[in-house]
């Protein structure tokens, strides 16, 4: 299953990074470029956190670590591609592994995005025009209900995969402040739907393939980002970080999975919601327990606890 | 123009307190009366309220008289909408009707959370930390985005003040001058860690399994004698407070804040504020640990961010709203008087 690529924008990224560059730093772990058998690799590591009780400290670190470790194996197994652990250390807290060539599934996303949106002007002229929701009466009124989700589904492009937009990133206007001149490129983007081209299309259908052997496997990823997702040079996706990863069988914690990955896509690149759609479309026709976890996705995204918090 | 001056009235769960602050941020007074029962139970709601009552009338004289005011002095009223126990908030929030009628004054309906955070700003200046709030009823993780304190973790079950209330409860430690006070004394005698379930799921935190656990097998320990009271005390505050500060600082680290503040009851404990601290300057911030007298829930917090809604033309509630609400949550209050500071919230790609 390889694209066809016209001009890839995926292989511009092939340089290797210098040795000791920080590739990210968390609140848990930094992660760096180290040098391995002549060439590089990736080290993880879980500094210790002195605030905290030594031995409690080193319990956690220790059992994170190899949680970590043990996730990705699972995930290998399953014929999912992950980094190659090349050494685990449990004194230190370290994961070594294999360095991903490639880009991040969000850069491909926001650049097919930008380019889409530039080579059709004409599609944020449409949306100003049809975005003109009305703002809810008195944005002060604390009732028990608060409505959440005022806002109507506007679509500019009636894509089959089209989906109503979540009401996460939508911004309600103070009483001083007019709501049209204040509107900002994103806030025009968040109303956009563009549709997907086979490239796009491809790259969806093959997560939505690899979310399905994962959560089989009964492994949850934990942390289902855009940026956790890299597009090799010969276009297979590869996931990474599995940091917040667990095994569990539970159809809620699969749900809860899926939900954070479409939060992910509503704040990063909101247009394409229906990347996700489809992602979601093949992830039912592949999993086994689909019908379930998918119900259960409804449920989760109703519950809407967090719905407006954490961007 | 003379100063715009606020009275608030906070009784949201055992302490009643009534302050009366300026929009300079002056306080003129803040007296309070906390009910406290004996060892072994804890506060119920039908007796707070009775106790609220009992002392409405004498503390609002009191700080009148503190803050050497007349009725006709005051802006407004201000009192705690939610969240809180049904009982004494509506004890409360009938008094304040009542005032209103009286003295002829606007009403203004504060969330006691809010008012925290608020206070905690005023008294540290600090602009826009991360707010780690530890009551007895709430624990949250908070940051300003988009016009709301926005929770970015939260406990899933009970809250951390709520777990130490009915652990001191369960070994019989006195509730004055507080449950939560009382295992930081005897904590500092404890040595031998007894490991406890550690529960951060992401930016959340539980705490009910861990109390579970702690029960079961409490007898055997101090008959036993493997661990004392001071070491499970000492067991407990390690593994609660570590987990807090680990959901702080991611939560620090996807925002990209620096400064962290600690407001709440349970944020008057050294050993919560010391961790706090080491985890801030390592990463180069500050914290902003709160004064006793303003983390503990009062009535100058109230009146201070009634008054703040009030000056940035939040209409007054109309006697037929003043209602109470045991679950009004942060995010639902809209801070208008914070305008110009904001977080990117694109920039961690989540």
């Amino acid at each position: 299953m390889s694209l066809s690529l016209k001009r890839s924008p995926i292989m511009e990224e092939t340089a290797y990074p210098n040795v000791g560059t920080i590739l990210g730093q968390g609140a848990e772990a930094i992660i760096t470029v180290v040098a391995f058998n002549e060439g590089i690799a990736v080290k993880k590591v879980r500094p210790a956190k002195t605030y905290r009780l030594p031995q409690l400290d080193t319990k956690l670190r220790k059992s994170r670590t190899n949680q970590e470790y043990k996730c990705i194996q699972r995930a290998e197994k399953a014929g999912i591609l992950v980094p190659k652990i090349y050494h685990i250390s449990k004194p230190e807290s370290s994961l070594t592994m294999e360095f991903i060539h490639g880009k991040a599934i969000r850069k491909v996303l926001i650049e097919y995005q930008h380019d889409y949106i530039s080579q059709h002007p004409s599609i944020i002229q449409t949306s100003k025009q049809s975005t003109l929701a009305p703002q809810p009466a008195d944005p002060y009124e604390l009732t028990p209900t608060e409505p959440q989700n005022d806002e109507p589904d506007i679509q500019v492009d009636d894509n089959q995969f089209s989906t109503a937009q979540s009401s996460d990133d939508v911004q309600h206007p103070l009483p001083n402040t007019p709501p049209l001149q204040t509107e900002d490129e994103d806030i025009v983007h968040s109303r956009l739907v563009i549709a997907l081209d086979d490239q796009i299309k491809h790259i969806a259908e093959e997560l939505g393939t690899i979310l399905a052997k994962l959560h089989d496997a009964n492994v949850i990823h934990g942390d289902l980002t855009t940026s956790n997702m890299i597009l090799t040079p010969s276009n297979q996706i590869c996931l990474i970080d599995f940091g917040l990863s667990y095994a569990s069988a539970d159809i809620e914690d699969k749900a809860v999975d899926l939900h954070l990955l479409r939060r992910a896509c509503t704040s990063t690149h909101p247009a394409l919601l229906s990347f996700y759609d489809l992602t979601l479309q093949t992830y039912a026709s592949k999993s086994v327990n689909s019908t379930s976890v998918l119900k259960r996705l409804e449920v989760v995204e109703l519950r809407g606890r967090k719905r407006s918090m954490a961007g | 123009m003379t100063k715009r001056i606020a009275i608030g009235f906070e009784g949201s769960a055992n302490k009643l307190g009534i302050g009366i602050i300026t929009e300079d941020g002056d306080i003129l007074a803040n007296v309070r009366d906390t009910f406290i029962t004996p060892p072994g139970t804890g506060f119920l709601p039908r007796e707070t309220a009775l106790h609220h009552n009992q002392h409405l009338y004498r503390l609002t004289k009191l700080a009148l008289e503190e803050a050497k005011l007349k009725p006709s002095d005051l802006t407004c009223l201000c009192y705690t909408k939610g969240p809180g126990i049904a009982m004494p908030l509506i004890t409360v929030a009938v008094f304040v009707r009542t005032l209103a009628q009286m003295w002829k004054l606007p009403i203004i309906a504060v969330n006691h959370c809010v008012s925290h955070i608020e206070m905690g700003r005023l008294v540290t200046k600090s602009e826009n930390p991360v707010v780690l709030y530890v009551s007895g009823g709430n624990t949250q993780v908070i940051a300003f985005a988009e016009g709301k304190y926005r929770i970015f973790g939260e406990t899933i079950d009970i809250a951390v003040g709520n777990c130490f209330d009915r652990f001191a409860r369960d070994i019989h430690l006195s509730n004055d001058p507080s449950p939560g006070y009382n295992i930081e004394q005897l904590a500092k005698k404890g040595s031998k860690y007894l490991a406890l379930p550690y529960v951060v799921k992401g930016m959340d935190v539980s705490f009910s399994g861990l109390l579970s656990f702690l029960e079961k097998d409490l007898k055997k320990h101090l008959e036993t004698g493997e661990y004392s009271k001071e070491d499970l005390c000492f067991s407990l505050q390690e593994t609660v407070f570590a987990m807090l500060i680990e959901v702080t600082e991611r939560a620090m680290a996807h925002v990209g804040a620096t400064d962290a503040l600690i407001v709440g009851g349970v944020g008057c404990n050294l050993r919560l504020q010391d961790m706090m601290s080491e985890m801030v300057t390592q990463r180069g911030g500050r914290i902003c640990a709160m004064d006793d007298r303003y983390c503990i829930d009062n009535g100058a917090m109230i009146a201070q961010t009634g008054l703040l809604m009030y000056l940035s033309g939040v209409p007054p509630t109309p006697i037929e709203e003043t209602i109470i609400r045991q679950r009004f949550r942060t995010d639902e209050v809209d801070v208008v008087w914070r305008k110009d500071e904001n977080y990117d919230m694109q920039g961690e790609g989540m």
